[in-house]
């Protein structure tokens, strides 16, 4: 693993190099709000803040696209168009660990070929967080404020124009140019004091319990999922969420976000739905995330990003309704 | 790397009409190299694209050893079978698969095998129920008790006139009450009523069952009546699924996809999904 | 003090057994205000009354899952705003009045995160809500202003031209994700098999395409005409930040000028479009 310390201004200079030969998505604003969206130049890229509305699963995993196209004489594949490299610029350690848990599922027993192709063509520039928000918990999940899992390369803030580069994939070496100097002693820990003062002042725990398990029967659904209007919010906003849909336009076929809530989701032809009840569907969203994912592919399917919680209408709090099951 | 979500193209080559809202479509894969790889195991199925209208998931009703094509049979329900059942020989389909697991063949060797099948259950079953048959030698005393509502709802009647002509299978159709014609011979009865005059005996056999839900319910308990263990009852289950490959979590019932640990099941491990599910 | 009033009219209503069940504010893990539902008299001291008051509790007495859930009698905590939506709802027959004990509380206005008084609130005209309709009222009684409707900002995009306005507009219908929280959130939107969920047969398409979007929102801006009280809550919710407020206030904008109509005054009275009078205007449906 490479490190080296850049300025504000060489960072930026080595960023506007990458304009040219790759496509840059990064945090910018768009009607008064944060989100990951392509960009033209460094001008439009935001420093400072907490995490955009939405994340980098995006990407990857894009909210509707289309697989193929079928006839009665043809039937043609669409595969995403990677000519033109992509780089993430600024992904938080959440995100990006949500991306590691998606391809367990994505790159698994049945490789989906449009996610591997798009994770082979994009790299991923992380910075570390410095002022995580009231609502973040990615410790008490495996992650944290300055963790590294899932980035290509790391930016960690020194001190206010200085940043401490971590380059930790082959990805990350072919973006980063020749430049910038080797971190002294005292730069390091720099560092590793924003690290711990990122570290401390999240104080938000999640803390399944030991008997989740055997809970399922319990009433304390029905009680905790009244709140709930079943819309698709925190679904779509979650980072490591990922059930779809798979619809007909015309002659094309087409993949597209679908939610547990939906009162479709789990409704067959002649209309028989066993999770017809609201608290079943809430239920099997949190099941899902914190026990049935985890016995398939060995992690919890959550990364404390805190934004299903932040941007849910009635504001359904995640953590306290674990906690207290 | 093949795109796991793009369909071959298969032609219909035949379609037998078996009741007023089921019919059974014979298919062939319009590329040689894939029609003669083509391989499966019964209990498994495809998903079945019509152009424009959408996909289904239906179970592969043709025997392993039928080379050169595949049968599904499709109950007219919704949007996508009611587009099916408009389609017509030589019309051009989408197929994906084969997908999920199968049955346990192998476990069933030296045992009495005792199929009870409702209405369009049979179809699964059917491409099982052949397979037996064609190594009957390896398997013990093999009853097939099969009913539908009424003596119109019947399927595969061809396949049932021949199996009820074989010494060595024993074969009881049944209608519901009130569904019999007048020249029925078969029984008139439920079909657990029936699965409890027969009687099969619960030692050294299988039982594997298929049909609406409520039959399967009383059917689990007058097997349990009967002697049957939880481990000797099989069935496939039927969810709503897209994908087939255990992606889209549409077929997620606790930590299982029903489409790819399943469909088929013991009735062991259905006592242990951690959600009630018909 | 407002809250303590609050705490026990609902202790009381709770323990004579009046109600069963009082839908009221509380506040989540991390200090945001979050509804309530409160069986328990002791409970009431998870209510909580302030400036971030925002969900219209309405929404609750018109959703299937909730009146399967608790089938007796329900105290609801209502500010005036939601009181428009509850009006509608007993218009259309699908609320029963003997059922529920209105709480009406005054508001003065609620504030966003940044300290601003919501749009919505500073257009308000029922700070207090109606003291023969409601059951219980809570604060200090404020007069009726009588304001004019300020649709400004629907004349600015009125007389923008057509392709600036679809600019304006595909800059959100681009990005609207479906997830239907706008709906969902919606008192009025209370539909068993809502047209968007329909299948057999497809009329628009469950996925976010530019073209699906702008007609799954003018569909529902359709649906609620006549209807809608411009409770807000279905900008509040929107992730995108779509300015859904505009498309409904457009309709409740003609409506007033076609009809002398305005939803939400009048629990007797049925929107125009819903209603038929001998003397319409009109020979036919339409």
């Amino acid at each position: 693993m490479d490190m080296l310390i850049l300025n504000k201004n060489e960072l930026i200079d080595n960023i506007k190099s990458l304009f040219k030969d790759y496509e840059i998505v990064g945090p910018s604003q768009l009607d008064g709000k944060l989100y990951f969206r392509p960009v033209k130049s460094m001008d439009e890229v935001v420093w400072d803040f907490v995490n955009p509305v939405n994340n980098i699963k995006d990407f990857f995993f894009p909210p509707s696209q289309v697989l193929y196209e079928l006839r009665q004489d043809r039937i043609k594949a669409f595969e995403p168009d990677t000519k033109k490299k992509r780089i993430i610029l600024f992904a938080r350690s959440c995100d990006t660990r949500a991306l590691n848990l998606l391809d367990k599922l994505f790159i698994g027993n049945y490789k989906d070929t449009s996610y591997t192709a798009r994770r082979e063509t994009t790299t991923i520039i992380g910075l570390s967080c410095l002022e995580p928000a009231d609502r973040c918990f990615c410790i008490s999940l495996g992650g944290g404020p300055f963790a590294t899992k899932g980035m290509d390369v790391s930016i960690s803030p020194v001190r206010k124009d200085k940043f401490l580069l971590h380059i930790l994939t082959d990805k990350g070496k072919d973006i980063i140019a020749e430049q910038g100097t080797r971190p002294e002693r005292e730069e390091l820990s720099l560092t590793e004091a924003l690290k711990q003062k990122a570290e401390e002042a999240i104080k938000r725990k999640i803390n399944i319990p030991s008997d989740f398990f055997e809970k399922f029967d319990s009433d304390y659904w029905k009680g905790v999922s009244q709140a709930c209007i079943k819309c698709g919010i925190c679904t779509y906003l979650c980072p490591a969420c990922h059930c779809f849909d798979i619809i007909d336009e015309g002659y094309f076929r087409i993949r597209c976000w679908d939610t547990c809530s939906s009162d479709t989701f789990t409704k067959m032809a002649a209309g028989e739905d066993h999770r017809k009840q609201k608290y079943k569907k809430y239920r099997q969203r949190i099941y899902h995330k914190f026990q049935y994912y985890k016995e398939n592919f060995g992690e919890i399917a959550c990364v404390g990003c805190g934004r299903c919680t932040t941007y849910c209408p009635v504001k359904m709090d995640i953590v306290e309704i674990v906690n207290n099951s | 790397m093949r795109n796991v979500y793009v369909p071959v193209p298969a032609k219909i080559i035949d379609i037998k009409i078996e009741t007023r809202d089921v019919k059974t479509y014979r298919l062939v894969f319009e590329y040689d190299g894939f029609r003669d790889d083509f391989s499966f195991s019964a209990g498994q199925f495809v998903e079945f694209s019509v152009p424009a209208v959408g996909e289904s998931t239906f179970c592969i009703a043709s025997a392993p050893d039928d080379k050169g094509y595949i049968e599904c049979s499709v109950k007219k329900v919704g949007k996508v079978t009611e587009a099916i059942h408009m389609l017509e020989i030589d019309n051009m389909v989408g197929i994906r698969g084969p997908y999920g697991n199968c049955f346990p063949i192998e476990d069933m060797k030296d045992k009495d095998v005792i199929f009870v099948g409702g209405g369009i259950g049979l179809a699964p079953l059917r491409s099982l129920i052949r397979q037996v048959l064609s190594g009957r030698e390896n398997f013990k005393k093999i009853t097939i008790i099969y009913g539908a509502r009424s003596v119109q709802d019947l399927v595969y009647k061809v396949e049932l006139e021949e199996w009820q002509k074989r010494a060595d299978i024993k074969t009881v159709l049944t209608v519901d009450p009130g569904g019999e014609t007048a020249d029925w011979k078969g029984r008139i009865g439920f079909i657990p009523s029936v699965l409890e005059e027969v009687s099969p005996s619960g030692t050294n056999s299988i039982v594997i069952t298929c049909g609406p839900p409520i039959m399967i319910k009383f059917v689990l308990l007058t097997l349990d009546k009967l002697g049957f263990a939880p481990e000797q009852i099989l069935t496939t289950l039927e969810m709503k699924m897209k994908c087939g490959v255990g992606q889209c979590g549409r077929c997620n019932v606790g930590n299982i996809y029903v489409c790819k640990d399943g469909p088929v099941f013991t009735y062991s491990q259905i006592k242990e999904f951690i959600e009630e599910i018909n | 003090m407002v809250i303590k009033k609050i705490k026990t009219t609902a202790k009381d209503l709770l323990t004579d057994g009046s109600v069963s069940l009082i839908i009221g504010y509380g506040i989540n893990g991390l200090g945001d205000v979050t509804p309530v539902f409160i069986k328990d008299p002791d409970d009431v001291e998870k209510l909580v009354w302030n400036d971030q008051c925002y969900y219209n509790l309405i929404r609750y007495l018109s959703d299937r899952d909730f009146i399967e859930q608790n089938n007796g009698s329900i105290g609801i905590i209502i500010k005036g705003c939601d009181q428009k939506s509850l009006k509608v709802l007993l218009s259309e027959s699908q609320v029963n009045r003997d059922k529920i004990k209105v709480i009406g509380v005054t508001c003065k206005g609620l504030m966003d995160s940044d300290g601003n008084v919501l749009a919505k609130c500073e257009a308000c005209d029922v700070v207090y809500p109606d003291k023969d309709f409601c059951d219980v009222i809570i604060g200090e009684e404020v007069k009726k202003k009588e304001k004019e409707k300020d649709f400004s900002d629907i004349d600015e995009i009125d007389s923008m031209d057509l392709p600036d306005r679809k600019k304006f507009w595909n800059n959100y219908f681009e990005r609207c994700l479906r997830c239907y929280a706008c709906r969902n959130i919606c008192p009025l939107c209370y539909c068993k098999e809502c047209i968007m969920d329909q299948h057999n047969p497809l009329w628009v398409l469950p996925s976010a395409s530019v073209g699906g979007n702008r007609l799954f929102h003018i569909v529902r801006a359709y649906h609620l005409t006549g209807r809608c009280v411009d409770c807000g809550e279905c900008e509040r919710v929107c992730p995108i930040g779509m300015p859904l407020r505009k498309i409904n206030r457009k309709i409740i904008k003609v409506v007033k000028e076609r009809f002398d109509f305005e939803s939400g005054k009048d629990q007797e009275q049925k929107s125009p479009l819903t209603r038929y009078r001998e003397n319409d205007s009109e020979d036919f449906i339409i």
